[in-house]
């Protein structure tokens, strides 16, 4: 009886290690994050990401020239083609912060969306990247579709509410 | 005879190491037959995306350096097309601040974005882009700083300011740095003798 016994766990055994060692090569398989199309012939893009979920419920809204690029909560990318050149990108919040990215034809930049500590909320900042910290950081992001607008008002908060309103229903 | 039978072959590999119109091609082998002096008239071109290698020609920090500010650069490698050498090492170039941010509290790390603009070969200015040098962003403690804080805000209150004051790393690239560019668009260079 104890033989049979331990000869099904045995076999048990036998039958984890591949599902294991399958589980390992999907686990390879997320190390590096989504591939990026290459632009539009005579355009460049730039790959805005957010990976961590510190400050999770202050909007990361990227902004150029006063509209709106995309919204980008914490576990999001998005891709913004645009004209090479040099382009200014802001975020806002108790502070606001801007870069300046040099798109190049053909070619894709990466910044990075971070919340940092602040005195009253965090502070949004946008750091210029390399595929490398998207490949490190960006494993498991989910891909934004392009802005279309919002139908409410260009509020820099309706994530945050959003993100808390969805917290209560959780409750 | 020989060289009228060369003389197709000759002209189609200048084309292919020049890559330059086919009249401006037959115009040069006419100059050449008559065997005229070579002066510094456009020779090679030096085709688009050709890879080169520069030298940081001075120190460049996130700290003290500006958005719009030039910065000179050096040719690391001779810059050749086909055989014939068209930029010596050494050829200076220059450079522009693309994006200059310090370190600020909260652990942001420094920022800084460079391009390199074109090189000064004579009087010709060979335009780059797709200048790649490492690092852009210096050590960002934002994640260290609002965990710790995060951990020490419960125990001492005074202890997440403390935190929130860590200053990130700055981004600094000590002159003689090696860098990479591109040649921004097909350039005629006349030859180094």
């Amino acid at each position: 009886m104890r033989m049979t016994k331990l000869m099904a766990v045995c076999a048990l055994a036998a039958l984890a290690v591949p599902s294991y060692a399958a589980a390992q090569d999907t686990k390879k398989a997320e190390k590096t994050a989504a591939a990026v199309p290459a632009p539009a012939p005579g355009m460049g893009q730039v790959v805005f990401y957010r990976s961590s979920m510190m400050g999770a419920l202050i909007s990361c809204r990227v902004h150029e020239n006063g509209e709106v690029v995309n919204k980008l909560p914490p576990g999001k990318y998005f891709i913004h083609q645009t004209t090479p050149g040099a382009h200014e990108y802001s975020v806002k919040s108790e502070a606001k912060d801007t870069i300046r990215v040099e798109v190049e034809e053909g070619e894709t930049q990466y910044v990075r969306c971070a919340i940092g500590m602040g005195i009253g909320v965090g502070r949004p900042n946008l750091s210029p990247q390399s595929r490398a910290d998207f490949d490190k950081r960006g494993k498991g992001l989910d891909l934004l579709p392009p802005y279309k607008g919002d139908k409410d008002k260009d509020n820099e908060d309706s994530d945050a509410k959003k993100g808390k309103s969805e917290k209560k229903k959780g409750k | 005879m020989v060289s009228t039978r060369f003389a197709p072959a000759a002209a189609a590999a200048t084309f292919v190491l020049c890559g330059v119109p086919a009249a401006a091609q037959e115009a040069a082998g006419a100059a050449a037959s008559e065997a005229a002096p070579a002066g510094d008239a456009p020779c090679c071109a030096v085709a688009a995306l050709t890879p080169i290698e520069i030298e940081i020609g001075e120190d460049l920090s996130s700290k003290s350096s500006k958005a719009r500010d030039s910065f000179r650069f050096t040719l690391a490698e001779p810059l050749m097309s086909g055989d014939q050498l068209v930029a010596p090492a050494g050829t200076p170039g220059v450079g522009e601040v693309v994006h200059a941010a310090k370190a600020g509290i909260g652990g942001k790390g420094g920022e800084l974005i460079l391009a390199a603009r074109y090189l000064e070969i004579g009087d010709t200015k060979l335009p780059l882009r797709s200048l790649k040098y490492g690092r852009s962003q210096g050590k960002d403690s934002s994640g260290t700083v609002g965990m710790a804080s995060s951990v020490a805000a419960a125990v001492v209150p005074v202890a997440s300011v403390v935190g929130f004051m860590i200053s990130g790393g700055e981004v600094r690239i000590p002159q003689g740095t090696r860098a990479t560019a591109k040649v921004a668009a097909e350039t005629l260079l006349p030859p180094i003798k």
